[in-house]
C-alpha cells in the first residue's frame, strides 16, 4: 500500500462525502499538490464510491400485491385451534404474567380471584407455574397440565401489566395492559419486540428467547414479582416462559 | 419528507391496505437491499422483507414522523433479519449462498447506464459488480456501512440513526471500510 499520511485518511473521507469544511478542504488540497501518495489515495477512494454508486439492488420481483394480501388474511383471520408442542428447556428466568382467558372453563388453582363477572373471572399475580415434568422451580416438583393442548374454541387473553416502554428509539413500544388479545395478537406483538426471537406457543406457555438488556427492562416496566431467576452463563441469551393461567 | 410520502403514511395509519401496498412499492428495493445485505442470500431476504413490511404495517400507528420512514423501516428490517439469524443459528440451519452472487439472470442487482458512451458504461458495469463482490471480503459491520454510505446514498446522521450508533463511530467505521476495500482491490490486482 502506498505510503500516504495516516493523519489524513479521515480528512479525505469527509471531504470525498462533502463533509470537510472549507478551510480544511483548501488545506488538503493544497496538500495533494504535495503528496502524491494521499492524491492517489483519494483517487482510488473516490473512484471505488463512483462505482458503488452506480450500484442500485432491485428486489427481484414486486410484493407489494403479496404483502397487502397476508395484511388482509391476518387482520380477517381468527384463532379458532392452537396447536402445542411441548418444548424440553432448560429453565433460565421465569416470568409470570397474569393471563386471563376469556372460556367457558376456568381453573382457578391457587389463584386468588379478584372479581367475577358473568363470564370471565380476572386474575392478579398468578403464580400457577406449569413446567415441563423435567423442570423443577424452587425445589418444588411441578406438575404440568396437559389436560388443554388443544383450544378448540376461540381463546382471548387479557393481559395484566403495566405497558413496556423501551425509549424513543424504540419501534416496538406496545401497551398490554388494557387490552383483549387473541392469542395469535399476543404472539404477534411479542414476536414484534426487537429482542425477542425464537417465539413458540408451547404447553399452556409461551416462550422466546431475549437478552439481560430486554428481560431487565421487562421486570422494570411490568412491575413484577420474580419469584424464581436463573443466572446463566450467556447473557445474552435469556429464556423466558410465560405462564398461561386457565 | 416528501407530501406524497406523508399523506401514504397518514392513510396507512388509517388501516388502508391499498396505499401500504403504494407504500411497499416505494419502498421494498431499499428494505430487500438491506436485507440481502444481512442475510447473504435472496430467498432469506425475499422472506425478511415480506416480513417486515408486515411488521411495519401493524406498527404504523407508531410512526411519529420525527424520523424518517426509510430510516424506521429499516431498522425493522435490521432488527427482524436479525431475530432470523438467531433462529438460524439455534436451529443450525445455514443460508445457501453467502456470497453475494451476481447473476445477468437475477433482477436484484442493476448498475445505472449513463447512456452515453456503451463501451465505457460495460466496463464500469464490470467494475461495479466486481467491487461489490469484493465487500463480502469485509467484515459484516464495514460491509453494512458501506451498503448504506456509497451504495445507498444515506448520510452520516441518517446511517447513525438507522444503526443506532454514534456518528464518530459511523465516521471512523466508513472510512476504515473504505481504506480495507482499496488494500482488497490492490491485492487482487484491480488498482
Amino acid at each position: 500500500m502506498s505510503n500516504y499520511c495516516q493523519e489524513n485518511i479521515e480528512k479525505i473521507n469527509l471531504y470525498l462525502d462533502n463533509e470537510l469544511d472549507e478551510n480544511s478542504s483548501k488545506d488538503l488540497l493544497a496538500h495533494f499538490e504535495l503528496c502524491p501518495d494521499c492524491k492517489e489515495l483519494y483517487l482510488k477512494l473516490k473512484n471505488n464510491k463512483e462505482n458503488l454508486s452506480k450500484i442500485k439492488i432491485t428486489i427481484p420481483f414486486d410484493i407489494s400485491k403479496l404483502v397487502v394480501e397476508k395484511i388482509k388474511k391476518k387482520r380477517s383471520k381468527r384463532l379458532k385451534i392452537l396447536k402445542y408442542s411441548s418444548t424440553a428447556v432448560a429453565a433460565c428466568l421465569v416470568l409470570t404474567f397474569s393471563l386471563v382467558f376469556i372460556s367457558n372453563n376456568i381453573n382457578k388453582g391457587n389463584d386468588s380471584v379478584l372479581e367475577m363477572s358473568n363470564d370471565t373471572a380476572y386474575y392478579k399475580n398468578s403464580v400457577n407455574y406449569g413446567a415441563a415434568p423435567e423442570m423443577a422451580l424452587d425445589g418444588q416438583d411441578i406438575e404440568f397440565d396437559m389436560e388443554t393442548d388443544e383450544v378448540e374454541t376461540e381463546t382471548k387473553v387479557i393481559v395484566e401489566c403495566m405497558a413496556l416502554e423501551r425509549g424513543d428509539d424504540s419501534v416496538f413500544d406496545y401497551d398490554l395492559s388494557t387490552n383483549e388479545f387473541t392469542l395469535e395478537e399476543l404472539e404477534e406483538k411479542i414476536q414484534n419486540n426487537y429482542n425477542i426471537s425464537d417465539f413458540e406457543i408451547c404447553d399452556n406457555c409461551v416462550v422466546f428467547y431475549t437478552d439481560e438488556k430486554a428481560i431487565k427492562a421487562i421486570i422494570e416496566s411490568f412491575n413484577l414479582t420474580i419469584n424464581n431467576i436463573y443466572e446463566i452463563s450467556d447473557k445474552n441469551n435469556f429464556f423466558v416462559r410465560i405462564q398461561i393461567t386457565k | 419528507m416528501e407530501e406524497i410520502e406523508r399523506n401514504l403514511i397518514l392513510e396507512c395509519q388509517q388501516g388502508d391496505t391499498e396505499k401500504f401496498g403504494e407504500l411497499v412499492l416505494m419502498f421494498q428495493d431499499r428494505a430487500y437491499a438491506i436485507a440481502y445485505s444481512v442475510m447473504g442470500n435472496s430467498h432469506d431476504a425475499m422472506d425478511m422483507t415480506q416480513e417486515s413490511f408486515i411488521k411495519a404495517f401493524k406498527n404504523i400507528n407508531k410512526f411519529n414522523f420525527k424520523s424518517s420512514f426509510n430510516t424506521w423501516l429499516y431498522k425493522i428490517v435490521k432488527n427482524t433479519c436479525i431475530d432470523q439469524i438467531r433462529k438460524n443459528k439455534r436451529k443450525k440451519t445455514i443460508s445457501i449462498d453467502k456470497a453475494v452472487k451476481v447473476h445477468d439472470g437475477e433482477v436484484f442487482f442493476d448498475i445505472e447506464d449513463s447512456n452515453t458512451n456503451i463501451e465505457e458504461d460495460i466496463e464500469k458495469k464490470e467494475m461495479s459488480k466486481k467491487l461489490y463482490e469484493k465487500l463480502d471480503e469485509l467484515s459484516n459491520s464495514h460491509k453494512q456501512v458501506l451498503l448504506l454510505c456509497d451504495i445507498q446514498g444515506y448520510d452520516y446522521k441518517e446511517i447513525s440513526d438507522i444503526l443506532n450508533l454514534p456518528i464518530g463511530t459511523i465516521k471512523s467505521r466508513i472510512s476504515r471500510a473504505r481504506i480495507k476495500l482499496v488494500d482488497i482491490m490492490e491485492k487482487d490486482g484491480t488498482f
